[in-house]
């Protein structure tokens, strides 16, 4: 039997809609900014989204566009709305539900700001609401508090593993729940208690001379991102311990990985409530390639008579299309 | 202003001055959720030196749950009013449930932005300019200006906007947990709802993966946070960050602790820290 997940990918502004398609995917989420709100709070801070430039559309309008080339398939798009906004940013927030409520290409929004979805309550939102990962919905009790805010579907965090997911997907059958998977990009914290400063800034060439580059950005003297710098000093030694035991060498190619959640698809595939969604935004690869990748790992399933044999077919296909291995020892399955 | 003192280690109760407020429990990891016994003795000590009582509870899965329920029961059932910090939105109606107890929000849930290494970034006082090699050519990297505005939205969060203070008091929540930011606070809450400041330590971020980020590489739970802190960037960074446990950290300095501690509704100086508690509450 052909198991039916749905398959969700992150849309960048550069993704070739046809490709796309192709692919067989169910539905797409994307962010936007606007020129507006770029210039009080640079969508380069993750002010919008925990998203910057390049990735995030630079309007509304350009991402309508995708969206209703994707709608003419039947592929649904989701909005992340999912930053915490502060009082100022409240007019633009405003303005901008409104043109989402009125976009009939756009199925909904992802949110995880209790601002936001009283907001959505007091605009008598009708779309579907998604509650972000950000939101940390660990255990019942939160997908139940999020319910009360009118949530259609629930992503959950990528630190849960398979026990904990299957016994909350199964609680709550009429819910849709949503996991990540293949994003070995993925981060080693908890997506909604980081505050680690990210600064996703696309630098232009000014002026390009033969022997001389100038560009301008806003950061020049980070990696661009706390958990980067953190890692950069674990790489280089610049750490102390005040354990005295031996330390296991880092390895920052080591650590890449987390999260992928590829080996747990064979215990979730009888699960009717649960979503698979890719993070291709950013530096987790194309949309193409994620979504390629993930209908071969369902095939595999499908194809598979038991998890073992899946997991062997899984350690080939991720090999095959990631070029990483899996490292049990720093991930909470580490199955591959 | 009153000063807490924060610990999940009943040990350090003889060793300490005594503060006004006790915070019993931790913030990060439900592996070390303080069990009935010492929760019972700290608020004994409490009680005996006429301190006030806080239970913390960390963010919780579905298997810890019943246990979080049971320690609540407890609680409640000490016939006092006593605040109970969260840090899941699960929690809540846990705590909602006992009539004595007060949910207090945590600071895993009042959402600033915390990493030390935006100071210079978003206050316009990095390097004017670098020299680089990329792609093989000398680049000159120029550093673009930001708006004071994202400053001002680093300094706040979702915590001030109206319809958000409406429904923390409609849910008995009157008091934020905040952490200390080197470019200042600015949440402006109404007369309702009180701030905490932590100090010394922010807390930037947590984990699951306890075992990678303490270059340890253990799965299971070994308590590497009673035996090992970390202290990565030391003489790289102005503010290293220190891994302690599950999460990361910085440390503030008193002066940034005097400059934000008179501005706004913060009543309240959780110190996290043995040492910096002696230190204060004697000077």
């Amino acid at each position: 039997m052909i198991n039916k997940f749905k398959t969700i990918i992150g849309l960048n502004p550069n993704d070739n809609i046809s490709e796309l398609v192709e692919n067989g995917l169910d539905e797409v989420y994307c962010g936007y900014y606007d020129a507006e709100f770029n210039k009080k709070w640079p969508v380069a801070f993750t002010t919008v989204n925990r998203r910057g430039e390049g990735v995030n559309f630079s309007s509304f309008n350009l991402l309508k566009t995708a969206a209703r080339k994707l709608y003419k398939h039947g592929i649904k798009s989701y909005i992340t709305l999912n930053g915490y906004y502060t009082q100022e940013q409240y007019p633009w927030l405003v303005k901008n539900i409104k043109k989402i409520a009125d976009e009939d290409s756009i199925d909904g929004v992802i949110v995880n700001d209790i601002g936001v979805l009283l907001l959505l309550k007091q605009l008598k939102f009708k779309k579907n609401i998604t509650i972000s990962t950000l939101a940390t919905p660990l255990n019942n009790n939160a997908v139940e508090f999020y319910q009360k805010f009118g949530a259609t579907r629930i992503v959950l965090d990528r630190q849960l593993n398979p026990n904990e997911i299957t016994k909350m997907v199964n609680k709550y059958p009429k819910l849709e729940f949503e996991i990540f998977v293949v994003s070995t990009g993925g981060c080693l914290f908890i997506d909604g208690y980081c505050s680690f400063f990210h600064c996703l800034e696309k630098t232009k060439n000014k002026q390009s001379g033969k022997h001389i580059m100038q560009i301008e950005k806003y950061d020049i003297t980070t990696s661009g991102a706390g958990c980067c710098e953190l890692l950069n000093n674990f790489s280089q030694k610049l750490y102390t311990s005040t354990d005295n035991t031996k330390h296991d060498k880092f390895d920052l190619a080591k650590t890449m990985g987390f999260n992928c959640n590829i080996c747990m698809l064979y215990r979730l595939k009888g699960i009717k409530n649960i979503s698979l969604k890719v993070d291709s935004r950013g530096s987790n690869g194309t949309g193409v390639t994620n979504i390629s990748m993930l209908k071969t790992l369902l095939k595999a399933v499908d194809d598979s008579k038991s998890n073992k044999e899946y997991i062997a077919s899984a350690k080939k296909l991720l090999k095959r299309f990631k070029k990483v291995k899996c490292n049990p020892k720093i991930c909470l399955c580490g199955n591959l | 202003m009153k000063y807490a003192f924060l610990t999940d280690n009943i040990g350090v109760l003889n060793k300490i001055q005594k503060p006004d407020i006790l915070y019993f429990g931790n913030e990060f990891c439900q592996n070390i959720i303080p069990a009935k016994q010492h929760i019972n003795k700290a608020f004994q000590w409490a009680l005996k030196n006429n301190i006030q009582f806080v239970f913390v509870l960390p963010y919780i899965t579905n298997d810890k749950v019943k246990t979080a329920d049971s320690l609540l029961h407890i609680l409640n059932n000490k016939k006092r009013n006593i605040e109970i910090v969260f840090n899941d939105w699960g929690t809540l109606s846990l705590i909602l449930k006992y009539k004595n107890l007060q949910p207090v929000l945590g600071r895993l849930l009042t959402k600033q932005r915390k990493d030390p290494i935006a100071e210079n970034i978003i206050q316009n006082t990095q390097n004017k300019i670098k020299i680089a090699v990329i792609d093989g050519k000398k680049t000159i990297i120029k550093a673009k200006k930001v708006p004071l505005t994202l400053k001002t939205y680093f300094q706040k969060s979702f915590l001030d906007v109206g319809h958000v203070i409406d429904f923390m008091t409609e849910n008995n929540i009157k008091r934020y947990e905040l952490d200390l930011l080197p470019w200042g606070i600015k949440i402006k809450t109404d007369k309702k709802i009180k701030l905490s400041i932590y100090y010394p330590y922010v807390n930037i971020t947590t984990t699951r993966y306890c075992g990678a980020v303490n270059l340890k590489y253990t799965k299971i739970c070994s308590k590497i946070c009673k035996s090992q802190i970390i202290e990565a960037g030391t003489n790289k960074l102005k503010y290293p960050y220190i891994i302690k446990g599950n999460a990361v950290f910085y440390k503030t300095s008193k002066d940034i602790l005097d400059k934000t501690v008179n501005a706004g509704n913060i009543d309240r100086i959780v110190i996290n820290d043995l040492q910096t508690l002696n230190k204060l509450v004697t000077g």
